[in-house]
């Protein structure tokens, strides 16, 4: 008899980023331990963001709290590689919650700014002296801010955040880490591995001990949809055949495709841009006829039987379907999108992850 | 004298030009040695609002 808890049932969320400048995968090119490592890249140009790999609690790390990162910040630590350039790398982001509101916390420790990649795997345990920006809304709801990295982890509980007007946060509880890249330029590659959350040092690996792990780079959900997400896999297979055998004694595959199709019940203008293969948008107004054909960056995320994360990740693909969209009374206006990945140079050109943590 | 007094008046007044300039100099090697300010702080404003 089969297993009911392993069938798969829900919905499928789409993320999509275009332009596709930044990337975060899962890269057996490099690993400090086993055989993959987080690999975040930005090109050099387009918009900053977090290209990232996250690691998240299902519930707060009550323990983890912002007092127990400033007593002993050494507890916290990864491994990276970095391409040969000067430039800002790695940034340690920690999101805290305030277990009694709604107040959040984005703590974002900045030990690598305009450093030159050395390409060795080496250890960054954070100090206390590492700089800090952070950002959130405190327990009153309202927003406070301080980026001018003019703070280290020592003060972030008993430097301004502690004085008139600004929060305590010294009981907050950690949600999520995230190791990122956020400038866009200058056209680097951080590999990070083995991360240290208080003490406790998680293995990125597929079926690794990371928790919630999620490869992102600044991604938009498209939103809701109707009949959901179909991802089709197909292959054109060329018989091998000899005339004294009448079946093939051999077979090899001449081509494949993975197509994602999506009706798009929100008519956004982002969504619309990202179904029509050749159009350009810019702020209020989309244009045809530019003759350009984007790529675009996927990422579909579910949840498996076991209740986990699983993602299909197509760091490169183009918009490839026509889109036709009908606006009739009382009746809503769907964007048809149909998504077939390409190869990358490096890279597999689509990944299947499952979480297992 | 009249004439001499002036020279003296002009070549302070450039003297003082160029102690204006020294000091905007010293200015802008110090904003280059603080580097340019971390685009992440452009997505809390944003976000937020203001600037800090």
């Amino acid at each position: 008899m089969g297993t009911i808890a392993n069938v798969l049932v829900g919905n499928a969320v789409l993320y999509l980023r275009e332009p596709n400048n930044a990337k975060a995968e899962m890269s057996d090119q490099q690993a400090y331990a086993g055989s993959y490592s987080a690999k975040l890249y930005k090109s050099g140009s387009g918009n900053a963001g977090s290209t990232h790999v996250e690691l998240a609690s299902s519930t707060l790390w009550t323990a983890k709290t912002v007092d127990a990162l400033v007593a002993d910040p050494t507890d916290y630590s990864f491994y990276y590689y970095y391409s040969a350039v000067t430039g800002n790398f790695v940034q340690y982001e920690l999101k805290y919650e305030d277990p009694d509101s709604d107040g959040w916390m984005e703590l974002t420790v900045v030990p690598h700014q305009n450093t030159l990649g050395l390409a060795t795997w080496t250890k960054k345990a954070l100090a206390l002296t590492d700089k800090i920006g952070y950002g959130g809304i405190a327990e009153s709801g309202v927003s406070f801010f301080d980026w001018d990295l003019g703070d280290t982890i020592a003060e972030a509980v008993t430097g301004p955040l502690s004085g008139t007007g600004t929060p305590a946060v010294g009981d907050w509880q950690l949600k999520r880490v995230r190791l990122e890249l956020w400038e866009s330029s200058p056209e680097r590659t951080a590999y990070v591995d083995s991360i240290e959350i208080d003490g406790t040092t998680y293995t990125i690996e597929p079926g690794g001990t990371a928790p919630g792990m999620k490869l992102d780079s600044a991604s938009t959900e498209v939103g809701y949809s109707d009949e959901g997400l179909t991802i089709e896999y197909s292959t054109e297979i060329e018989d091998i055949r000899v005339n004294e055998e009448t079946f093939p004694i051999g077979a090899a595959i001449t081509s494949e495709d993975v197509t994602i199709t999506m009706n798009l019940a929100e008519s956004s203008m982002y969504n619309l841009d990202k179904a029509m293969a050749g159009s350009l948008l810019s702020g209020s107004i989309l244009k045809l006829g530019a003759g350009t054909l984007k790529t675009l960056n996927a990422r579909i995320e579910y949840t498996n039987p076991a209740g986990y994360k699983r993602h299909i990740l197509i760091p490169n693909c183009i918009a490839s379907g026509g889109v036709a969209m009908q606006s009739r009374r009382n009746e809503k206006t769907v964007v048809p999108i149909t998504l077939r990945a390409l190869k990358t140079a490096s890279e597999a050109a689509v990944t299947i992850l499952e979480n297992v943590a | 004298m009249k004439k001499k007094e002036k020279e003296i008046e002009e070549m302070e007044a450039i003297v003082n030009e160029d102690e204006v300039v020294e000091i905007e100099a010293e200015v802008e090697l110090e904003e280059v040695k603080l580097g340019p300010k971390p685009e992440k702080a452009l997505y809390y404003e944003n976000l937020f609002g203001g600037k800090k």
